[in-house]
């Protein structure tokens, strides 16, 4: 029973955290203090080109391992502590961030991948693995996860997320349930510019996290849910899909109901997705809300077991669990649009980044 | 004579507090503004006289195991309005959430438009306590499912052609085996009833039941009930008093 929340300026518009903690903040009894999380892109104005990549240690010397590790592959453009007032949480990890070049475009490592983000994506994962005590949790560019053990309103004291502005944001109150409440499984999980926040469980995350290993992926969080943010890399920038085919990829109709449409076009498309993304499809109850460089999309599963609401108005769209968190990040909201199961909400920049890549819906 | 309580940045178990010592004093018009999201709210109450007003959007469990008083909320409602509700009244002017009127023992719940999945699942009825649930819009999947009493309407007061009452295979009032489902002016497809249910053909609501529900909600809501009621509707009830009878293996020799 966990708690969502996010916000999104179509117009790129920055605020700071403000809205999106009172909307998490109000799902406090959502959660039990064991992990909450935000996400928020737009908050690294002059390093938009370079990958942010956050690091957790248990110790500085895991920290220093971590760092070691990032100058061996990267070009660092920055690295910095990433400020916590560590009054509202004295038993912490270590928290820095690195700015970086990938090693193939800065001709730093010879070797480097052809794609930079496949490439930076590895490295990532290879040092989830090898170093020991430090983890990687946040990799993309012109974004930052932020996330730990507490309640939402300590976890945004805790990083002073007054101080960032980004023009989408979003939260999560965890409620552990089958996998520990540690900081790293703390939501949202990321996957370059694919964040995502989750309430429910992946039920079918053996068979997901196979399927991902055989595509490089591996998975070293403890969480289910850090699968579905692997699962959007790979099928929207790797595989290409459009939101609307990925969607229907991991929430898909029922076999009975694809066999019944009418259009046939669609029909046939949603057998092929069925049949080539059987191992990715996500089982059991859930309700998701992913951020990434166009935009914002909330998705549930096929019989709805997890809550999300959304509602759209002047240029902006909200998300959240519970309708009244809705009210919290505005007040005058004309319209509320609760989607039917497995239907995404989807809400798309009106311009793409400069440096970002067009995504079909 | 009514009292007011502002409810603004207030925890849900203090707010629930103050309600019961206002009612504990005698107060039996209780208006709470700004509500958003406080959970419990009308939770246990038995005054059969209270009449809260809710103005802002309640929490879940709205109205848990109540009995008897009125709760009015201006605005939209969440999930579990009415979870296990022994009699009263609840009216929601607005949207519903999931799993509404769930094991609803008595009593009724009024929802102006649209709510979600798993309404009604598990209510029930005895003798002269029979729950009434109308639904102005539609309803997800699962609406009615093991319901074994009562009656639920769905008004349909949009005349949608499609997901009036869920989309997905066998999932209407699947293990219905008591009490009464009405759906107003929708061909109920047929892939959507589950087992035990079975549909009855058109008609028109000349029932007083159907009737007398409509139209308390469209005196709480301020609709004129004549065209509501002048549309055909469509009858659910279990396929028979013990539908599944065959369905379990006898390791008990009864009524043998």
């Amino acid at each position: 029973m966990c708690g969502i929340a996010g916000l999104i300026s179509l117009n790129r518009i920055r605020e700071n955290g403000q809205r999106i903690k009172k909307a998490i903040v109000l799902q406090t009894e959502r959660g039990n203090g064991l992990g909450a999380g935000y996400g928020a892109y737009g908050i690294y104005p002059g390093y938009e080109s370079l990958y942010a990549i956050h690091i957790m240690a248990a110790s500085e010397e895991a920290m220093e391992r971590a760092a070691l590790f990032i100058r061996r592959w990267f070009k660092v453009q920055k690295q910095e502590p990433i400020p916590v007032w560590d009054k509202i949480i004295r038993d912490h990890p270590y928290f820095q961030r690195f700015f970086v070049e990938p090693a193939a475009l800065s001709q730093h490592c010879p070797g480097g991948r052809e794609n930079e983000d496949d490439d930076v994506l590895e490295k990532m994962m290879l040092m989830n693995k090898e170093v020991c005590g430090a983890y990687a949790f946040s990799n993309g560019k012109d974004m930052g996860v932020f996330k730990g053990v507490g309640t939402p309103q300590e976890i945004y004291d805790f990083f002073m997320l007054d101080h960032y502005e980004g023009y989408s944001w979003l939260a999560h109150n965890r409620f552990p349930t089958n996998t520990p409440g540690w900081w790293g499984g703390a939501h949202p999980f990321n996957a370059l510019d694919w964040s995502i926040v989750h309430n429910g469980e992946v039920s079918s995350y053996g068979i997901n996290r196979r399927y991902l290993e055989g595509h490089g992926y591996v998975c070293h969080l403890q969480t289910d849910s850090e699968v579905i943010a692997y699962l959007f890399d790979l099928l929207v920038r790797r595989h290409g899909l459009g939101i609307a085919d990925a969607a229907n990829a991991l929430a898909p109709p029922y076999w009975a109901s694809v066999e019944r449409m009418e259009n046939h076009g669609q029909q046939e498309r949603l057998r092929l997705l069925k049949i080539i993304y059987e191992q990715a499809m996500l089982n059991g109850p859930f309700a998701v809300l992913a951020a990434f460089s166009g935009g914002m999309f909330s998705l549930t599963d096929n019989t709805k077991l997890r809550p999300m609401t959304t509602a759209s108005q002047d240029g902006y769209t909200y998300f959240a669990s519970e309708l009244s968190a809705l009210y919290e990040m505005r007040e005058d909201l004309q319209q509320i649009v609760t989607p039917r199961a497995g239907e995404p909400v989807v809400a798309l920049f009106h311009e793409p980044a400069a440096s970002g890549k067009g995504v079909a819906v | 004579m009514s009292i007011a309580i502002d409810a603004k940045g207030v925890d849900y178990r203090q707010l629930n507090e103050l309600v019961r010592n206002c009612l504990s004093q005698g107060e039996r018009h209780i208006i709470i503004k700004n509500v958003r999201g406080q959970r419990y709210l009308g939770a246990g109450l038995t005054a059969g006289d209270l009449l809260l007003e809710v103005e802002g959007v309640p929490g879940e469990d709205l109205a848990f195991c109540m009995g008897g008083p009125t709760v009015i909320v201006h605005g939209h409602g969440q999930n579990a309005i009415a979870n296990t509700m022994d009699s009263g009244t609840v009216v929601v002017h607005g949207l519903g959430g999931d799993a509404l009127a769930y094991g609803m023992r008595g009593g009724s719940l009024f929802i102006r438009d649209s709510v979600g999945y798993r309404v009604g699942i598990h209510m029930k009825e005895y003798r002269d306590m029979r729950p009434g649930v109308v639904i102005g819009g539609t309803a997800g999947d699962f609406l009615g499912e093991y319901m074994a009493g009562g009656t639920l309407i769905v008004l349909n007061r949009h005349n949608e052609r499609e997901g009036v009452c869920g989309q997905a295979d066998k999932t209407l009032a699947t293990g219905i085996h008591g009490g009464e489902i009405y759906l107003f002016n929708y061909d109920v497809p047929g892939f959507l009833p589950g087992t035990g249910a079975r549909l009855l053909p058109p008609d028109k609501a000349d029932t007083g039941r159907v009737r007398s529900l409509v139209e308390k909600y469209c005196l709480y809501f301020g609709f004129d009930p004549k065209p509501l009621l002048e549309r055909e509707l469509v009858k659910i009830i279990p396929a028979d008093s013990r539908p599944f009878h065959k369905f379990y293996c006898p390791a008990y020799p009864v009524n043998s």
